[in-house]
This record gives structure tokens, C-alpha cells and sequence, in this order.
């Protein structure tokens, strides 16, 4: 049942991808007919928004929009209104869609801009400043709006009107959210406005509250009524809940995006992620002891043991599952979890059942300190827009903002009966007294506070990486329940000297600056590297050249051009193709890695900069080990299966079971990998009621003879696994030393892993631990901790959920094996049919000689396909280092944590989500560098191979 | 070494084929065992059978005393020679010869001495260093046998080892194979199609058609008495002549009458009496060997019965010549002395060695006399 649902899933969300791009070509197809020029009023130009309701989505939401657009375009019927949609990508949301479209040329010209990535759109010039633009509109000079045929304004606006139009936008602006909305760019890069500006005007507003299931509560014997104040309270509350069977007080996702889940205990306690220095620049500001604070009190919530009125020890109050999502709000439904927090938009019209449902506003922190959390949706107009359709967007904005929109909006959400959780500000501008009334006091001093007081999402320059950063060290805190049995300051310490270099990692990352002096060392160092790269593919591309024009010689004389006149002709359409499809953007890209390369804004030249920047970026060297470990995944996991599965359909003795065993192993070939893909994400639900962790946690029922038996079963197999290999490498001598060396290295690999876990109980827990449970170090280290650690192989198993591709750990391993599960059947075949040339006789005579199958197989049919192995090797090997990044993208799309950030991701990230495209490019030539040497020697073999059929080969051996 | 027995054998494919139907054969100690038929007849089959390769319908494959039906082929310590040599590609020939004894952890001196032993009576010490591709197809043979003799097994099994090589290189393989047979003194079963080295190879023949064994029998024998008119059709370079017809009594002896009556008629020696009475009327076929017809001896020409015909072809082959004849409808080849001044078109009347010649039941088509 589950599995037939989450296939049905995918399928579904296949087609919406496949629907998106489809959408896409459609505004692509419109761009390419639009008029570029000025043009008549009376000519309708068509204004391609983000946001705008898509046409299949029949919510009220949806419904509300279309009826202000309608109202819109009644009073400017100049304009119309067209979805720009953009296939998003796993794990990025809506961010990099419009990054690629502008890219790629059509980019929106009204842009969705959030918090987070609003100082990385500032930078790279895509935002036009608004009051500018809103003073054009309601300047008395008509020139202002005009402009000559190069696209030039006729005129600007003055000052006096820019100052108007700026403080018509402050009215609409509410004061939390202005510092993000008015500010100055912090880049000196030419061409991006100077001074503060209104950059992207907010139509929609996220206040973080607190929402509480009154059943819950009454089942607990709380007052309903009464929600949590203060912290002290809201433990109080989530452990009497936790006391009721299968129930939490509250919950939140860990993994990469716990910081996001807990950044309400940090504003309350007065933390702030990031700050302006005196000098203005974006500086960490989370290694605080109210930090250290908030995270101690996380730690309390969730990993604290205590007891429960009738007398039970329970440890930690809430449910706080790998990555969140789904499990989460299952349980939420389900009546499992008394609290959450959650953001609440009052445009939206909250769907919530006041009977059941409660708002609060999050509580207070210790410190007595409460501050909301606020959020926007902002839009922007594009900078390279031309101009009529900056003003446009102007315009579309500022009705949407305006009045007669936002009295259409509260009319509509009134009359739909979700009038109680609009703005209360809106009801009672627009006479709404009677829905007001029903409104609760709670939410609308919450809203009344974040509006006023609100601290917005961070939003400062790199924002994008703050969120992962402030992770790390309350992921740390959360994985140690030991720092509990601490005394509080010294546990508080602790955390402090995690969040300390958490911080000074953040520093280094947002504030690289360096004196002329590094500078100068680390350009030298990347002109090195890249000589170097250029040395390589110099001797690599004449070294393959030569041997193949030495072939040619080898072939005899050469036809003469007249002779091969049409021969010419007709590969030159085929030649030409390549050479602009393929050929052309390789060598345009090359010089990218010399410039900063802007979208918008005038690119420059900057020399070795970028070398020198990925050189000392220990993201580029953790990601370039991360391919590596990579490959060697793909490799090691991946790369025998299909031999060995074609030798064991080669094997099947009769004719109709190798049919049926073919078919089996082929079928899964003609699922679409996008759906693959999704699949294996429902398989690697990291919850308990995830797929694959529904079947790994099954044998925690097998009771202790059971789990004892099957623990030693399964280490007896993995055991004598490792010995056959070893024992494959030392007794195969027949084999090549190269070869042989691999397959013992590969077990040399394995036995570590095996014995890693024995010298890690020798060793003993971390100090940590031995210091707050207050343990003798002589007991859990050595042969007492060896001792223990092998006791658990008897009795029953006790296994936890997994965090698969959520758990930065397994991330990497969990990507690579649905690819070798999808690519033995398929890569099977190649080596099927390779196994059909190794003639009958030959194996039959092996058998008379007194070879068994094993010996058969290596003496006998590798060797016959020794060469096809080894080709495949190399092709999968470069396979491997450049690829994988479409799979991985749509997988995990690099996360969590950058656990999957090979080297092809990381380019991707690099250019399209913080549009570095220039780093992206230095780092293309790296990686080029590395993979060319393999792909000229897989070339050289190749162009030695001589194919032949296996009718061919037998006529041959028989000669 | 090791005496061969088959009792019963019986193989019979998937889709109801009987190859080879329920034959008992009985190899000797030591003797060289010539399995000979045309193709399809199911004589490779049962040498794998003997090796292994091929499963056992019913039926039993003895080898010395042991039944090895289930017995894997490397178990039953003999060696094959294929038709395709079936050398490994990727090991010298030094590799080739050693690869059975190193699965049998022979000790490594004991492999060199048993490599070079085998090498040395083959000839081929020289090429041990290379690989199988750069052998000649008579090379290749030998190494092809010198794997198979390095293991010294009970019985060696040859399958058609010979039918790549050029002409002369079979005729020399051949006699160094019968050589090798009275150097190891070993038993061995050869399978071919070419009754030629069935009869210069083989100290006992076995033809087989259809997957039934004809005859059995050394290779004069053979020769000399045919037990059924497939076999004597098979055995022997040109064939013998098959003559159709009937018997017809005469007195106290009969005569035999070709088919279209009055061409050919025979009078049969009296002392075949006896055995042909039954036949009286009766459709026969006449078989006669070429060199039976037109024969030398001119003292016994008078009394011997005569064929006329005409020469249609004239083969001189030096030692003797082939005629090519026609006696009415019957076309038959006779073998005559090579100064037998004859030209295309002449009538003749050649007198046919009717003491060695064979009356065969045409509905049986087994021997009569």
C-alpha cells in the first residue's frame, strides 16, 4: 500500500515538472515575439510577474488575485499580466529559478524577492529602486515617464518628488520590515545605485506565532485557554503532554534546518543571526551566551529526562525528527503534538479551526525577552526591464499595495469566512467591526507586536548560508544529551566555544579581506594552477592527436578530398551542429573564469582572482574530496554489479529463465530517472514510518534470541564477504598486479570500516561524556569498553530510524545507491553481450581442465572481457567525476549540509545560487584539468579497439 | 588407463530429439576407438557425453569401474581435443599446457617437468613462450593435444580434432595422433566424419547413423563386410556401388537382376544358395566395390559375369583410373589399372569379382551374403 502511494506520488510530481517546463517554453515563445522597442500607449505591453496565481489553482487565494489583476488591468488596459514560472529544484525553493531565467535571457520583469536573498539580488543590480520609479509615476512632468529611442529617460524626477513618493512608500511599509525594504547596497561593484533605496515593496506578510491544539490541551488538563507565557511554562506544558501516550509537547525539524525551526527561542532571548559592524558589513552575531542560552533550553526540551506525575522517566519533551516536513505535520494532524510554531499570513486567511486550533505568540524567553518573527514577500522590479515595463510593474505594485486592492482582498476573505485571521488594521479600515470583534486578542497583539517590533529573517549579504552555518553548532549541542548532566555554566560554556567557531567560520566566509601581500601570494598560486591546467590539456590533446593520426597512417593510403566530395557534404550539417551545440559554449565559457562575471551589471576583467579564491575556499577542497569519495562510491558499489549480473544471467542455464531473468533486470531501465528519483526520496523518508526504515526497524521485533541470531548471521555474511574478496585478490594470480591490488585494496577498505567501530570502543566515549556522567575512564575505554561494545551483539536489536539522505553521514552513499540500482540492469547488458563472444568450447574445455565456476569465471570469461571492463572503467570513472550532478541535484540538491556537494554541484551552486558564475567557471577548468588526463587514455584505448561481432570472434579464433 | 563401457545411453533433447538412442559400446583398455557417421549423427554427442559436457538422458557412461553419470567432467580424469583447438587466448602456450595441472595444485617444478615432457614429444618446446595467436592452425593442434596428453588421463577424447586443417596437415597430424596412441599406450575415442581417418586411425571403427550404432568392428572388417548397406555406402573412397534389382532362382543357384530388367544380370555363386532362398523374387540391392569391377586378373575373367555399360567419365589418377560408367539406368564408378586404354562413350563389358561381392534385403537393407 505505502509503496503503491508513493509511486503514485511521483508520477504526480514528475508530471509537474515536466508541466513547468512546459510552461516555461510557453513564456520563453512569448519573449522571443515581444516588440524590444518603446512603444504606443495604446499597444498592450505584457508585464511577466513571479507570484502571480497559477492558472490551474482554483484556491481563494488564487481567486483573490485574479480579481485584483482584473481590477488592475480595467485601470490600466495599456498592460497585461503574464505567470512567469521557472522548474524549481529540490532543496532551493523558488530562489535560483528566476537566476536562471535571467541568465538565459528572459527573466521576469516583476521579481519575487524574500529577506534572504534580497542583498544578493541588490548586489547584482537586479532591483531598480522603487521610490524612483513611484515618483516617475506621479511626477507633474510627463518626461520623466518617456523615454528616447535608446531607452533613455527624457527626464528624472526631483528630488522634492523622489522625498513624496519615498514617503507614500513609508505608509504602506510596516516598521519591522522597513530596515530590509529601505536600505544602501553593501557593494562598491559599479553600477548598482548608491545610497539607500526601497528596493522591493512587501504584499505579503509571515508572522512567526504559536499555534496550540486545544484538544490536546484538554486532554492533558491544561486551560486551553491559557497557552504558555514563558519558557519555563512551555517546558512545563510539552512535558505534562509528553506524559499522555504517543504524544509531544512541541516539535521542530533538526538537520541542516534546525536554525530555522528554532530561530523564534533565539529572538526571543534576543539573539540575532547576523549584524551591521561599525563599518558595515554583515558580521555573525549568534556566538552570544543568550545563543548559548537558547540552545541549553532546546537541549532541556528535547533531550531532558524527567518524570511524570504518576512516576515514569521520560527523556525530552519534543518530537524533533531528521529534516522535518511531512512526518511533522502528519503527527500535528493525527492530535499528536500539542505546540508548534508556525508562520501565520494573514493575506492567506488562516484555514484554522478556532474550536481546535489556538494562536499565541511565541513565548517569552527567560530573559523575559519575546520578539516576533517576521517575514515578507516583497516584489521588485527587474533591472533590465525596459523602461515602459519598469513603470508598469511600478504600477502593479503599487495597486497591489494600495487601498483599492487591499479592500478587495479583505472584501473577498470576508465574504469567504476567513475574515477572523486578516489583518486587524484592514478590517478596521474597511468597517469591518463585527469580524473584528471574533478576532482573538492574542493574535492581534502578536500581529500589532511583529508589525511594530518584529525581527525580520535575516537578510543580510551571503544570508543564503547563514541558516547551515548557525546549524552546526545547535546540532552539535543536540547530539550530546551528556552536556545536561553538566553543571549549567560549564555546559553553557561549551556551547559558547561551539557557537564561537561556528562564527569565526562565518566571518571568514562573509569577510574574506586579505592584505595586498596574500593577495599577491595567492594570485601567483592560481596562475601555477592553472598553467598547470593548461599544460595538461596541451599534452593530453596532442598525445591522443598523434596516436590518432598514427592509426591513420597504419590504414593506408588516404582517399583523396574529390573523392570523398559528398562524403564531406554530408557529415558537414552533423560537424556544425557539434561544433555550436557543443564546442561553441565550451570555448565562450573559457575566458569566464578571468572575469566577474555579472548578469546585469558590466562584467570585468579581474585576472587570477578567481583561482585564487577557490584555492583557499575550503569549500572548493571539501567538495573536490567529496567528488572523490564520490567516485570512488560509484565505483567501488557500482561498478561490479552489472558484471557480476551479466555472469549470473550468463550463467542460467536454461534458454527461458535467461529471458526472464533479463527482463526483470532490464525493466527498470524504462522508469524516467526524475521519477526514479522521487521514488527513492519516499524510500528515504527518515521518519519511522519511512520505507526503507519501516523495514530496517522490523527486526527490532525479533526479541532476543532472534536479534542475537541475526546479528551474527549478518556479521558472519559481511565477514566472509570481506574474506572472499581478499581472498579473491590473493588467490587470482592469473590476474594483472593492478588489478589484483584494487580488489585487496578494496577489501583493505572494507575491513577498516569493519574494525573502525572496535578501536573507536577502545578509545573510549569523548571526553565530554566521561566528564558529565562523571565515568571512569578505565571502564568504558580499553578492553571493559571493547567488552561492552561486543556484548551488544547479543540480544535484541534496537534500531533507530535512519536519516539516509538527510543525514549528512549516510547523505553521500544513500545518493550513489539508487544509481547502482539503477544502472546493474541496464549496464548489464553491454557485458552480456561481451559474455556471448567468449566461445563455448573455451569453457568447456576449462571444465574438463578441472575448472569450477569460480575459477571458470576468472580464468576464463573476465580475461575475454578484460578489455571491455577496463573501458567501461574509465568511462564510468569520468562518468563519475563529472556527472552524477543532475541526479544529486534533484536528490538532495548538495545538501544537507553540503554532504553532497561534489565538485559539478558546487560549480552549479556556486554560479546559479550565488551567482559567482565566474568562481563556478575557474572551478569548471579544475575539474576539466582532472578529467581530461583519464578521458585522452580512455580515447587512446578506444581508438585501438577493434569491434567485433561474436560470429566475427568465433570465425577468428577458428582461424 | 582404463577401459570404456556404455550401456544404454540415451540422449534425447528438449524438443523430443533422440540423438543418440540407447547404444552400448564397449571401449577397450588401450584401444583407439574411431567414432565415425556424418553429421548429425549423434557421435559428437556421445563423446561429450563420455566427457561430461553434455547431460545424460538415460543410460550409463562407465570409465574404468566407476559409473561417472554424475561424476562433473573434471572429475572423470580424461582430456578432449576440440575441433576449434579451444586454446585460452590470453595465456601462452607454456600457461595452456600448465592450466589443468595448476587447478590440480600440481607443485610447480612438477608442472615445469610435465609442461616440458609433453612439449618435447609434441614438438613444441620452441613456442611455449607464445601466445595462441601467433601459432599456426598445425600448431595450434599440437598444443591443443599437448594440454590434453600433460594431465595423463585415463582416456583422451578427441572431437573431430582435424577438420580445420589444410589437407596435408591432416594427413601428417594424423599419423603423429597414431603415434602418440602407441607411445602413451592410452585409450582414446575419436570422433570424425572422415571415414579415411576412421580406417587409417582407428584400431576399432564405430559407425553411427541417426544416433543408432550400424557397426563395430576393426577397420578391415569393416571393409570387407559391411553389415548393412549404410555402412558399406559410408566406408571406403569411392564408394561401393549400389546396385537395385531382384534375386531370381536359376536351378540351384540364383541370379540377380538389375531394375530395369535384361541390363544387368548376374549369376550368383552356388554356395549363396543357401542364405538367398528366402529372397526368391524378392527386391535386393547388389553392392560391389569399385575395384571388384573391371578386375585385373585376366585368368578368371572368362568366368566371371559381366556389366555392360558405357564410360561416361574417365579419371586417371595415376596408380589407377576411375571410370565413371552407365549401365542402363544404373550409374557406378569402377576402378581399373591405369594403362586400361579407355575413352568416353565405349561400350564395355566388365566383369564383376562377384566372390566379394554383397547381397543386401531392400527392405532392411542389412547383409544378406
Amino acid at each position: 500500500m505505502l509503496k503503491f502511494k508513493s509511486k503514485r506520488r511521483s508520477v504526480f510530481r514528475g508530471m509537474l515538472v515536466l508541466g513547468l517546463c512546459l510552461t516555461t517554453l510557453r513564456s520563453v515563445g512569448s519573449a522571443a515575439m515581444e516588440n524590444p522597442v518603446a512603444s504606443e500607449p495604446q499597444e498592450t505591453i505584457s508585464l511577466r510577474m513571479q507570484t502571480l496565481p497559477s492558472p490551474i489553482d482554483t484556491g481563494i487565494r488564487a481567486q483573490v488575485m485574479r480579481m485584483i489583476i482584473r481590477e488592475f488591468v480595467a485601470e490600466y488596459p495599456q498592460y497585461s499580466l503574464e505567470p512567469f514560472t521557472f522548474p524549481a529544484i529540490e532543496g532551493m525553493a523558488m530562489d535560483q529559478g528566476p537566476l536562471m531565467s535571467i541568465a538565459t535571457g528572459v527573466p521576469p520583469h516583476g521579481m519575487y524577492v524574500n529577506f534572504r536573498m534580497s542583498s544578493s539580488y541588490i548586489n547584482h543590480g537586479f532591483l531598480v529602486p522603487l521610490e524612483i520609479l513611484l515618483a516617475r509615476i506621479k511626477s507633474d512632468n510627463p518626461l520623466t515617464r518617456e523615454t528616447d529611442e535608446r531607452g533613455n529617460w527624457l527626464a528624472d524626477p526631483t528630488e522634492p518628488e523622489i522625498q513624496r513618493a519615498l514617503e507614500l512608500i513609508r505608509e504602506r511599509v510596516v516598521q519591522a520590515a522597513w530596515p530590509v525594504v529601505y536600505r544602501s547596497a553593501d557593494t562598491d561593484r559599479a553600477g548598482v545605485p548608491k545610497g539607500d533605496h526601497v528596493w522591493a515593496l512587501p504584499y505579503r506578510h509571515l508572522v512567526m506565532a504559536m499555534l496550540y491544539r486545544k484538544d490536546v490541551f484538554n486532554e492533558a488538563g491544561l486551560d486551553p485557554e491559557r497557552p504558555p507565557r514563558n519558557w519555563a511554562e512551555f517546558l512545563e506544558y510539552s512535558r505534562i503532554i509528553r506524559s499522555l501516550p504517543g504524544k509531544h509537547g512541541f516539535m521542530y525539524g533538526t538537520g541542516p534546518v534546525v536554525s530555522w525551526w528554532t530561530y523564534s527561542f533565539m529572538v526571543s532571548n534576543g539573539v540575532r543571526y547576523m549584524e551591521l559592524d561599525e563599518r558595515g558589513r554583515w558580521r555573525a552575531a549568534f556566538n552570544t551566551p543568550e545563543a548559548a542560552e537558547a540552545i541549553y533550553y532546546l537541549l532541556q526540551l528535547t533531550r531532558e529526562s524527567f518524570e511524570t506525575e504518576d512516576g515514569r522517566i521520560l527523556t525530552g519533551a519534543a518530537f524533533a525528527p531528521l529534516g522535518g516536513g511531512r512526518e511533522m505535520n502528519m503527527r500535528w494532524d493525527r492530535g499528536d503534538i500539542g505546540m508548534r510554531f508556525s508562520y501565520l499570513s494573514f493575506e492567506d486567511g488562516l484555514d484554522i479551526n478556532p474550536a481546535l486550533v489556538g494562536v499565541a505568540p511565541t513565548p517569552e524567553s527567560h530573559r523575559g525577552g519575546s520578539a516576533s518573527e517576521l517575514n515578507c514577500g516583497m516584489l521588485g522590479v527587474f533591472a533590465d526591464s525596459p523602461p515602459e515595463k519598469q513603470l508598469g510593474v511600478m504600477r502593479y505594485i503599487w495597486f497591489l499595495t494600495g487601498d483599492h486592492a487591499q479592500e478587495i482582498h479583505t472584501r473577498s476573505y470576508v465574504d469567504a469566512g476567513y475574515g477572523t485571521f486578516l489583518d486587524p488594521d484592514q478590517l478596521e479600515r474597511f468597517g469591518y467591526d463585527d469580524v473584528l470583534r471574533q478576532v482573538p486578542e492574542a493574535w492581534k497583539s502578536t500581529v500589532a507586536e511583529a508589525f511594530e517590533s518584529g525581527i525580520p529573517e535575516p537578510y543580510g549579504r551571503n544570508t543564503q548560508m547563514i541558516y547551515q552555518y548557525v546549524s552546526d553548532p545547535i546540532n552539535w549541542a543536540l547530539e550530546r544529551p551528556e552536556l545536561l548532566d553538566l553543571p549549567e555554566e560549564e555546559a553553557l560554556a561549551r556551547i559558547q566555544a561551539e557557537l564561537n567557531s561556528a562564527a569565526e567560520r562565518v566571518d571568514r566566509f562573509m569577510l574574506g579581506e586579505l592584505s595586498d601581500r596574500d593577495w599577491m601570494i595567492r594570485r601567483i598560486a592560481g596562475g601555477l594552477v592553472l598553467l598547470l591546467i593548461i599544460a595538461i590539456f596541451v599534452v593530453t590533446i596532442t598525445w591522443v592527436w598523434r596516436s590518432f593520426s598514427l592509426q591513420e597512417k597504419n590504414l593506408g593510403d588516404r582517399p583523396s578530398f574529390s573523392k570523398m566530395r559528398y562524403a564531406y557534404l554530408m557529415i558537414l550539417p552533423g560537424l556544425l551542429l557539434i561544433l555550436f551545440v557543443s564546442y561553441l559554449p565550451l570555448v565562450l565559457g573559457i575566458p569566464l573564469a578571468l572575469f566577474d562575471y555579472q548578469l546585469v551589471l558590466e562584467s570585468q576583467f579581474v585576472g587570477l582572482d578567481n583561482f585564487a579564491t577557490i584555492l583557499w575556499d575550503p569549500r572548493f577542497w571539501a567538495s573536490m574530496v567529496r567528488t572523490f569519495y564520490y567516485v570512488l562510491l560509484v565505483l567501488g558499489l557500482g561498478f561490479w554489479p552489472p558484471i557480476l549480473v551479466a555472469i549470473l544471467l550468463d550463467e542460467v542455464p536454461t534458454q527461458t529463465l535467461k529471458y526472464i531473468f533479463r527482463t526483470i533486470f532490464y525493466l527498470p531501465t524504462i522508469v524516467s530517472g526524475i521519477i526514479m528519483v522521487f521514488l527513492w526520496r519516499e524510500f528515504y523518508e527518515p521518519s519511522e514510518s519511512g520505507f526503507l526504515n519501516q523495514i530496517i526497524m522490523s527486526v527490532n521485533n525479533l526479541g532476543p534470541v532472534g536479534g542475537t541470531v541475526l546479528k551474527l548471521g549478518l556479521l558472519g555474511c559481511w565477514l566472509s564477504l570481506v574474506a572472499f574478496i581478499f581472498s579473491c585478490a590473493v588467490k587470482l594470480k592469473e590476474l594483472s598486479w593492478p588489478v589484483r591490488a584494487a580488489v585487496g585494496g578494496f577489501a583493505l577498505a572494507l575491513l577498516s570500516v569493519t574494525l573502525w567501530p572496535l578501536v573507536r570502543a577502545y578509545i573510549g566515549p569523548d571526553e565530554l561524556v566521561i566528564t558529565a556522567q562523571a565515568l571512569d575512564p578505565a571502564k568504558v575505554s580499553g578492553w571493559s569498553g571493547l567488552r561492552t561494545y561486543l556484548s551488544e551483539l547479543i540480544g535484541p536489536f534496537n534500531v533507530e530510524p535512519l536519516g539516509w539522505i538527510e543525514d549528512p553521514g549516510m547523505a553521500m552513499i544513500s545518493v550513489v545507491i539508487p544509481m547502482v540500482w539503477a544502472s546493474a540492469g541496464p549496464g548489464c547488458i553491454i557485458y552480456l553481450a561481451a559474455l556471448k563472444t567468449v566461445p563455448e568450447d573455451l569453457v568447456e574445455a576449462a571444465t574438463i581442465d578441472g575448472a569450477g565456476i569460480i575459477q571458470r569465471i576468472s580464468y576464463i570469461t573476465l580475461p575475454r572481457v578484460k578489455f571491455l571492463i577496463m573501458i567501461q572503467l574509465m568511462g564510468a570513472a569520468i562518468g563519475a567525476f563529472k556527472g552524477g550532478t543532475n541526479f544529486i541535484m534533484v536528490m538532495t540538491g548538495g545538501g544537507p549540509s553540503g554532504a553532497t556537494r561534489t565538485m559539478g554541484l558546487d560549480i552549479f551552486q556556486r554560479a546559479w545560487m550565488e551567482l559567482n558564475f565566474s568562481a563556478g567557471a575557474a572551478m569548471g577548468w579544475v575539474l576539466g584539468g582532472l578529467v581530461i588526463i583519464m578521458t585522452c587514455q580512455h580515447l587512446r584505448r578506444m581508438s585501438r579497439a577493434t569491434f567485433t561481432t561474436a560470429a566475427q570472434a568465433e570465425a577468428k579464433n577458428n582461424n | 588407463m582404463a577401459k570404456v563401457e556404455l550401456k544404454d545411453l540415451t540422449k534425447m533433447y528438449d524438443n523430443a530429439v533422440m540423438a543418440v538412442d540407447r547404444i552400448n559400446l564397449s571401449i577397450k583398455d588401450r584401444e583407439f576407438m574411431v567414432l565415425v557417421g556424418p553429421s548429425g549423427c549423434g557421435k559428437s554427442t556421445t563423446l561429450r557425453m563420455i566427457a561430461g559436457l553434455e547431460e545424460i538422458t538415460s543410460g550409463n557412461v562407465t570409465i574404468g569401474d566407476r559409473i561417472v553419470n554424475d561424476v562433473p567432467p573434471k572429475h572423470r580424469d580424461i582430456a578432449m581435443v576440440f575441433q576449434n583447438y579451444a586454446l585460452y587466448p590470453h595465456m601462452s602456450v607454456y600457461d595452456n599446457l600448465a592450466f589443468g595441472l595448476k587447478l590440480r595444485k600440481y607443485k610447480k617444478p612438477e608442472i615445469e617437468r610435465l609442461v616440458r615432457e609433453a612439449a618435447d614429444i609434441l614438438g613444441i618446446g620452441e613456442l611455449l613462450a607464445r601466445k595462441p595467436k601467433a601459432l599456426s592452425g598445425g600448431q595450434r593442434q599440437r598444443v591443443a593435444v599437448g594440454r590434453a596428453i600433460v594431465r595423463k588421463p585415463k582416456a583422451f577424447l578427441f572431437d573431430e580434432p582435424l577438420s580445420n586443417l589444410d589437407a596435408k596437415m591432416r594427413v601428417q597430424m594424423r599419423t603423429e595422433i597414431s603415434k602418440l596412441h602407441h607411445r602413451l599406450e592410452s585409450t582414446m575415442i575419436y570422433v570424425t566424419h572422415d571415414q579415411v581417418e576412421a580406417m587409417t586411425m582407428g584400431d576399432r571403427i564405430c559407425v553411427m547413423k541417426d544416433g543408432l550404432i550400424q557397426q563395430v568392428d576393426d577397420p578391415l572388417t569393416l571393409y570387407d563386410r559391411p553389415l548393412n548397406l549404410f555402412v558399406a555406402g559410408f566406408i571406403g573412397t569411392p564408394p561401393m556401388n549400389i546396385f537395385k534389382g531382384r534375386l531370381e532362382r536359376q536351378g540351384n543357384t540364383f541370379q540377380f537382376l538389375g531394375q530395369n530388367d535384361g541390363a544387368i544380370k548376374l549369376a550368383l555363386p552356388s554356395e549363396w544358395e543357401k542364405s538367398l532362398a528366402p529372397y526368391d523374387g524378392k527386391p535386393v540391392y547388389f553392392g560391389a566395390r569399385p575395384e571388384d569391377i573391371g578386375s585385373r586378373q585376366t585368368e578368371e575373367r572368362e568366368s566371371l559375369p559381366v556389366i555392360p555399360a558405357t564410360v561416361e567419365v574417365v579419371e586417371p589418377m595415376g596408380c589407377e583410373t576411375y571410370l565413371y560408367l552407365k549401365s542402363g539406368e544404373a550409374p557406378f564408378i569402377a576402378r581399373v589399372e591405369s594403362h586400361m586404354r579407355v575413352a568416353v562413350g565405349n561400350t564395355l563389358d566388365l566383369p564383376v569379382m562377384i566372390e566379394k561381392s554383397h547381397l543386401f534385403d531392400a527392405e532392411s537393407e542389412q547383409l544378406i551374403v
